[in-house]
């Protein structure tokens, strides 16, 4: 199976969940997604800042309130051949970037509505905070900063629309975090998406 | 493709009856088929209620709104803390378009979808009056809320997320803009007002099932689906055009003098005290002005006056009376009245006219100078047009301060004194 | 401010249409509305012959 994305870590196989390619373990019972009514799935296509992507992977957090889908997408741009979206049922978020570690003399209050700070200037604001209580894959995977899911997820936005993901160790110094874009649910379009023939549109 | 999924099932922790969850992974709490314990799988919590409310909307109905059809997946009859007042909340969920809540109170309905493009928080305070949709949203309600009873599936565990949260409400009606900040997680929705009528037409069923509506909601519209600010627009327009109308045509149309002379008294018949003019022609349907002037001096002059249509004997009798009296007193030199009077005659039809004039001299002053002009200008209707337009926005905007006031008494946070203050 | 907005408004702007045209019409033929010189056929007009004024017939005169 030709791997698509440049950082690969992962590659489950699209028909039984196999592990096709692997730098990292994970256990078996995070091989494959549960069922979860995503339209959005391997394979469905769309345009992110005029260029096309295509999903080519998932990563599945459940949280105990609620739950975040890292897709792993194939970019038509060489400087960041990964474009991470990460969806919620209330938000979507873009990032054409790697996993960056977190800043030093920077801050993240760990509650909602506490502030995210990078030096005097940049502050954020975080909306939603919690740890992951399992972690499922499916497909193509990026390198992804804690495969074990031994990580605080943070989403944090501004009100210019830019937005956060930070994976939070315990040691700030081993945290790392994506820079975003957060764009309305509706406003975001996917094609080749899945149809569920019991649900009228 | 994506590769097979794991079909998810939860056994209910106290009759042990197992559930297939409807929203499948994203289920996180429900309540059990057989028992109707609420549990989360998740996380081992489960609670029973002390009060049980079936919901209105049955779960599991679908209904359409903009297009887009939901099914209800859960129902939660909530209560705010402070005030203990009740309301329903409905969760529905389309793969498609995500989720939305319809909240009842008082049987009044809002529909919510999530809202992400706003940021609430300030030094983790909700902002006082925040800006979306392009107007400002003034702050409505500020509570904690409690979960009675809950029915069905939820994709968070709602007894928690309710209680733990702290919730806003700010208003712009026909909209609302919801904020709940817990230590996890900060949320948003956007609603707009439904009609009782408008929800049981999105479901198919008879508006009676639904809670009667009990007074005004609090994002109900005043009065028809129009906003404050569209309708002071289309008046400012309106009134625009009828000043444009206006002056377009007091441009295109010029005063013009048909006829004039000066008569004497010596003119007049001795039986008939009367002057005819010589005729004169009005080429269209017109304003005419008949303007009579006379060297008064302590004086009056008064006059009947026949226009008299030749054609058709149409004949339109008026009369007008000048007089001009002068003076010293104690206070210094004074004068009234006028040596002129212009009448005025409304939408003359076209035609060959002359007039008659039967006029009554003093005796000190023995002549007079007549003129008629066709396409004469007036200005009366602007203002009363003017008048008019203003008429319905007055009514609007005194009726809609009353509702207001009405709107925001139930709420901590109104603009409008009350007796309470 | 998007027509949602003004929904609601559409008998009033078909009202206020009627309004200014009838205001166009009322400009155009010299119609004021309140105001003018208070104008009447004479006595004998109303129900009866047209010519006449005070008893005198005028369309002679000319």
């Amino acid at each position: 199976m030709q791997r698509k994305l440049k950082e690969s870590v992962l590659v489950l196989c699209t028909n039984c969940n196999a592990k096709v390619f692997g730098t990292i373990d994970i256990p078996a019972e995070s091989h494959g997604v549960p069922d979860d009514y995503s339209v959005v799935q391997i394979g469905s296509t769309g345009k992110y800042r005029d260029k096309k992507f295509e999903i080519v992977g998932r990563i599945r957090m459940q949280m105990k309130d609620d739950f975040r889908s890292f897709w792993c997408a194939t970019y038509d741009d060489d400087k960041n051949p990964t474009l991470w979206i990460c969806q919620s049922l209330e938000s979507i978020a873009f990032a054409a970037d790697t996993f960056k570690p977190f800043p030093p003399k920077s801050d993240i209050d760990l509650n909602a509505g506490g502030k995210v700070v990078f030096g005097d200037k940049i502050k954020l604001y975080v909306n939603f905070v919690s740890a992951p209580l399992s972690i499922h894959y499916e497909g193509e995977i990026a390198r992804f900063p804690r495969p074990d899911g031994r990580f605080v997820f943070v989403h944090a936005m501004n009100n210019s629309n830019s937005a956060l993901v930070i994976c939070v160790n315990n040691d700030l110094n081993d945290t790392e975090m994506l820079w975003a874009h957060t764009r309305e649910l509706a406003d975001v379009q996917f094609e080749n998406t899945r149809k569920f023939n019991e649900w009228p549109q | 493709m994506s590769g097979p999924s794991k079909t998810l099932s939860y056994e209910c922790p106290k009759c042990k009856t197992v559930n297939v969850p409807k929203g499948k992974a994203l289920t996180v709490a429900l309540t059990c088929k057989s028992c109707g314990v609420y549990f989360c799988p998740h996380s081992n919590i489960n609670d029973k209620f002390s009060e049980k409310r079936d919901p209105a909307i049955p779960i599991g109905s679908r209904g359409t709104f903009e297009g887009k059809t939901y099914e209800v997946l859960g129902y939660v009859l909530k209560l705010e803390k402070k005030h203990r007042y009740k309301w329903s909340e409905y969760f529905l969920f389309s793969p498609y378009h995500g989720i939305a809540f319809l909240s009842e109170y008082g049987g009044n309905w809002n529909f919510l979808t999530p809202y992400a493009n706003h940021l609430w928080l300030s030094d983790r305070k909700a902002l006082q009056d925040p800006y979306a949709m392009g107007q400002a949203f003034k702050l409505y309600a500020k509570y904690n809320a409690a979960v009675l009873y809950a029915q069905g599936e939820f994709f968070n565990d709602t007894i928690a997320v309710t209680e733990d949260s702290k919730h806003w409400e700010h208003i712009a009606p026909p909209y609302i803009l919801t904020f709940e900040q817990s230590n996890t997680v900060t949320g948003s929705f956007l609603g707009k007002y439904i009609s009782p009528k408008d929800v049981a037409s999105a479901f198919k069923m008879p508006a009676g099932k639904l809670p009667k509506k009990d007074g005004m909601g609090y994002t109900e519209p005043i009065l028809g689906n129009f906003t404050p600010v569209a309708l002071v627009a289309v008046s400012i327009v309106a009134l625009m055009a009828a000043f444009v109308i206006n002056i377009v045509f007091n441009n295109m149309t010029t005063e013009e003098s048909v006829y004039q002379n000066t008569y004497t008294q010596l003119e007049l018949k001795d039986s008939v005290k009367m002057i005819s003019t010589p005729s004169f022609e009005l080429q269209k349907t017109t304003a005419v002005s008949v303007q009579v002037t006379a060297p008064l001096d302590n004086d009056w002059f008064y006059a009947e006056y026949s226009l008299i249509n030749e054609v058709t004997g149409e004949e339109q009798e008026f009369s007008g009376e000048i007089s001009y009296y002068r003076g010293t007193d104690s206070d210094g030199s004074w004068s009234e009245g006028s040596k002129t009077t212009d009448m005025f005659l409304s939408s003359v039809p076209a035609g060959k006219y002359h007039l008659d004039i039967y006029p009554e001299f003093s005796g000190k002053n023995n002549y007079f100078h007549i003129a008629v002009y066709r396409n004469a200008a007036f200005s009366g209707n602007i203002w009363l047009l003017a008048i008019g337009l203003c008429v319905f926005p007055a009514i609007y905007f005194t009726y809609r301060h009353y509702k207001e006031v009405a709107r925001w008494e139930d709420s901590d946070y109104s603009p409008y004194e009350t007796d309470d203050d | 401010m998007s027509w949602d907005n003004f929904k609601g408004l559409r008998w009033y702007m078909v009202t206020v249409l009627m309004a200014l045209s009838f205001f166009a019409y009322s400009q155009s033929i010299g119609w004021l509305w309140v105001g003018s010189t208070k104008t009447k056929p004479p006595a004998d007009q109303v129900g009866g012959a047209r010519g006449t004024h005070g008893g005198y017939r005028y369309l002679h005169h000319k």
